[in-house]
């Protein structure tokens, strides 16, 4: 049974074929995942519980290679914007607007190796071209720009 | 004098005096170093919102949690150890408060005594169970969200107790008062108080802030 597709009304009133209610099933299903304990008398925590058990499976399925810290899950994507980012829905064009937030960096549990890896190649490179540079005694700022021009190309 | 070789003293100088600043002790004299101002278009309000987070404090983790470095009451990230989160104490109005108040010493720097006032609606087997916990000596830290929040929303969040932590003091129950709610005081123990008035907790801006107390600051287990 889907749960993550259902909707809170239907989880808490439909009964299966053979006469169990959606909500115990739901409920066995949670506590096997998160293992801890449910209140079925609670609406509101119904409510938490559903969507954190979407969350959970949205997260798993999302391919994304960026993933939040816990604590920022549901971030808005800009000032006032109604997109809360999670890991379950978000993008590396989620990402990359969140990084760009005032050291967006801390918000990333996960960030793809790929781009450190760039980063590193790109650094050495232009260490490299800056080590060039002194031994050809060129001034910095040219060293800079030849570093940059080469990083391009 | 050439210009560069003015330029190579000038360039030495303020490295000496920058580095002569990072090896300066700390000014624990406590002169004020600006005015206090009033500003008008943020006139004060009273009370907190609803929710409260409770955190353990032996759940917070010490190294990664930081302080502004030129304001010790600015927290800039409260972060708990992994696999850790607070808990929120649902209120009502104005049923959960905060105070906190001087508490002067005679041949040492004063402290603040921090208080926090929270209702358990349901008494509920749940909840008792909860309440038993928190009288069982643990000490806690309190985090609130002020109605009066500041310029941007960056003075929103108060954080009570980070030091030294909170201690149940009181917990009371009738069934003819309070409609049979759970009524307790955490505070700082007397002798054992804060060194600072209660924290600021500002995460770069109000929304992460807000996002990471909605999320209780929950840390991922590693």
């Amino acid at each position: 049974m889907d749960f993550s597709t259902m909707d809170i009304a239907t989880v808490t009133r439909s009964v299966s074929g053979s006469g169990e209610r959606y909500l115990e099933l739901f409920l066995k299903e949670y506590t096997s995942i998160f293992k801890e304990k449910v209140n079925p008398s609670c609406p509101n925590c119904l409510t938490g519980y559903l969507t954190r058990y979407k969350n959970h499976f949205n997260a798993m399925a999302n391919t994304c290679n960026y993933r939040l810290h816990a604590k920022y899950e549901n971030i808005p994507l800009e000032f006032g914007s109604p997109i809360l980012v999670n890991n379950g829905n978000i993008t590396d064009q989620y990402a990359q607007k969140l990084l760009a937030h005032n050291n967006g960096e801390r918000y990333f549990a996960e960030k793809p190796k790929k781009e450190i890896t760039n980063s590193k190649k790109q650094i050495s490179k232009t260490k490299s071209l800056n080590s060039k540079a002194k031994s050809q005694n060129f001034n910095p700022a040219s060293a800079k720009d030849i570093s940059v021009n080469e990083a391009t190309e | 004098m050439p210009l560069c070789d003015f330029v190579t003293m000038l360039l030495i100088i303020r490295q000496y005096f920058s580095q002569n600043k990072n090896n300066m002790p700390v000014d624990c004299t406590g002169n004020l170093t600006s005015d206090i101002l009033f500003d008008c278009s943020n006139a004060p309000v009273g009370g907190i919102e609803q929710n409260v987070i409770l955190i353990a404090k032996d759940d917070i983790d010490v190294v990664n949690t930081t302080t502004d470095a030129t304001n010790r009451v600015l927290v800039t990230n409260l972060q708990l150890k992994p696999g850790k989160t607070g808990y929120m104490l649902s209120g009502v109005k104005q049923s959960n408060g905060k105070a906190w108040e001087l508490v002067k010493k005679e041949n040492a720097p004063d402290k603040f005594k921090h208080t926090f006032s929270g209702v358990i609606f349901n008494p509920s087997a749940a909840n008792k169970q909860q309440a038993d916990g928190l009288a069982k000596g643990a000490k806690y830290v309190a985090v609130v969200e002020q109605v009066w929040k500041g310029g941007d929303s960056k003075d929103a969040f108060e954080i009570l107790g980070l030091t030294s932590g909170l201690e149940l003091t009181t917990m009371t129950n009738s069934s003819k008062e309070n409609d049979n709610m759970i009524m307790f005081e955490m505070a700082s123990t007397d002798g054992f108080e804060e060194t600072t008035m209660p924290r600021t907790l500002l995460d770069v801006d109000y929304a992460a802030t807000k996002t990471a107390f909605g999320n209780k600051f929950l840390q991922a287990a590693v």
